[in-house]
């Protein structure tokens, strides 16, 4: 938890029955209980990731064993999700109190650090690489859909997905998952690479 | 009228709503919602997952209009100074810029006027230098700005064209709908005559079936009797044939041995003498062999006593030949 969160939740680990009892709470069906935990914990991801949070999956997780840890203390709840908002919220503003995961405004940051050319380089070798990594089609869609800008990108996007048969919401949901996928692979690069962002080099004074 | 009206009023107040709907989303992506509007926003999200992908879409055209430079001053500001103030989003931002600068270098879209010169985020700015760089600078920025208008009022010719064409298709399509629901209309109208007849010939038939039913006797019992023809002199007379006036309908039968002539007639009388009717009359045939004249008779209007029946033959020259009597009893 890299330290974010209270430190009497990092030693506890929730229990696989703990975990079988969240599941059952979002739906007795497992499978439903399964799709819904994954839209619960994406939603929860970006709720979180928009709101600012440096590390808003591991917020999520500590969010979730709390909620669990609950249960297996025999607590009742009747809307799952919403709880786990609540708990959510509350877990990013204990975040926040740590100082390392301080919101720094680019004013402050622009005195603090200046981009370098070669981690632009490495970014976009990073990004290549993902992007060949997509299967074709997927690399094929992301490309064409960001192709045009302004006024011409709605009518492109309509264009596009008449051709592909989806309606225009859908087209634009897939390209989100394929960019978050993307993002993600890159960032995973990065941090092969030994490559914070350049904002992190220098500590905050 | 007022059904017009009040569908322009009901879009009026959706779009209202769309646009009331997006700008909260942009508040809240650029922080600027209070917690409690944040907090009940995401409630609204975790439920409806129609909206939660247009936020993330909201976010997406938020980072690639910075990246752009399509954002105005304002909004820039804002969002430097909100989302930008998050490492993980200025990584997103940063790989943004790469992704959508390769993509636009690959379609040979390196430069593009932009009105306001504010809007080029802060990875690009960078300091002119001397005036003849900026003189340079503005005359390519002129001629790109001649070059737009001039692109811009072919595309809106291009553009009055295209809607032309589509209102004319629109036209078309109107009209052959307009057709087809006359076509329909009268389809229709054919369609209800023809049930309308079916109903009336349905009505006929259920009545005849019920004058059939209230009439027990519908079909009528028709009794067969086989007459026996008068002994000839020295024969044993046989059995005398005995017709109840109460049967009704009754088929005579008059039995033919080797007689083959064209037609038959028979002659009834009663014992006096006194002729009742006279008739051709049919010939049936049972199986191979046998055959028979046949006359049909109403028992019920015989009186009760005695009759004779006497059958004639016609040869093929026209002449009639007797062939044989019956004696019969009415009783």
């Amino acid at each position: 938890m890299r330290g974010s969160v209270r430190q009497s939740h990092i030693d506890w680990e929730p229990t696989e029955e703990g975990f079988a009892k969240f599941l059952a709470c979002l739906d007795p069906d497992p499978a439903l209980a399964g799709e819904k935990y994954e839209a619960l914990r994406e939603a929860l991801v970006k709720f979180l990731d928009w709101r600012g949070a440096l590390f808003p999956e591991e917020l999520v997780d500590e969010t979730f064993n709390r909620v669990t840890r609950k249960l297996e203390e025999g607590e009742t709840i009747r809307d799952l999700p919403n709880y786990c908002h609540g708990v959510a919220r509350l877990v990013f503003l204990q975040s926040l109190e740590h100082p390392g995961n301080k919101r720094v405004e680019l004013e402050e940051l622009s005195m603090i650090a200046i981009p370098e050319p070669h981690v632009t380089d490495v970014r976009r070798e990073c990004l290549n690489n993902c992007l060949r990594k997509l299967p074709a089609e997927n690399r094929e869609l992301i490309i064409e859909y960001y192709r045009k800008e302004g006024r011409q990108k709605n009518d492109h996007r309509v264009a596009m997905a008449e051709r592909l048969g989806i309606p225009v919401n859908a087209l634009r949901s897939r390209a989100q998952r394929i960019r978050d996928k993307l993002e993600r692979c890159v960032r995973r690069r990065l941090k092969d690479h030994n490559l914070r962002p350049e904002w992190k080099r220098k500590p905050l004074e | 009228m007022e059904t017009k009206a009040f569908g322009m009023i009901s879009r009026k107040t959706h779009v209202m709503k769309i646009a009331q709907s997006e700008n909260m989303i942009r508040r809240y992506l650029l922080g600027e919602l209070a917690e409690a509007d944040q907090a009940a926003l995401e409630q609204e999200l975790l439920i409806d997952r129609g909206k939660f992908e247009q936020v993330w879409a909201a976010e997406n055209e938020l980072v690639d209009s910075y990246v752009r430079g399509e954002m105005s001053r304002a909004d820039r500001k804002r969002f430097e100074s909100h989302y930008l103030a998050s490492p993980l989003h200025r990584e997103r931002v940063a790989i943004a810029e790469s992704f959508l600068t390769d993509i636009d270098q690959s379609v040979g879209k390196t430069v593009e006027v932009r009105e306001k010169e504010s809007v080029v985020p802060w990875r690009r700015r960078f300091p002119l230098g001397s005036p003849r760089l900026v003189f340079r600078a503005a005359l390519v920025m002129g001629l790109l700005l001649t070059f737009s208008l001039v692109w811009s009022y072919i595309d809106r010719a291009k553009l009055t064209g295209q809607i032309a064409s589509v209102q004319k298709e629109a036209e078309a399509e109107r009209a052959f709908l307009k057709q087809r629901e006359r076509d329909l209309a009268s389809r229709n109208q054919e369609f209800v005559k023809e049930i309308a007849d079916m109903s009336q010939r349905n009505e006929q038939l259920k009545a005849e079936l019920e004058q059939l039913r209230r009439r027990p006797d519908a079909t009528p019992t028709v009794i067969s009797i086989l007459l026996a023809p008068a002994p000839v002199r020295g024969e044993n007379a046989p059995p005398q044939s005995t017709i109840l006036n109460s049967v009704g309908k009754a088929r005579l039968l008059m039995a033919l041995y080797n007689n083959d002539y064209a037609n038959y007639q028979v002659i009834l009388q009663t014992v006096e003498g006194r002729e009742i009717l006279r008739r051709r009359t049919g010939k049936v045939r049972f199986g191979k062999d046998r055959s028979f004249a046949t006359l049909p008779v109403n028992a019920g209007d015989f009186t009760k006593g005695d009759y004779i029946l006497i059958l004639f033959g016609q040869t093929p020259d026209g002449r009639s030949e007797e062939i044989d009597r019956y004696f019969f009893r009415v009783s």
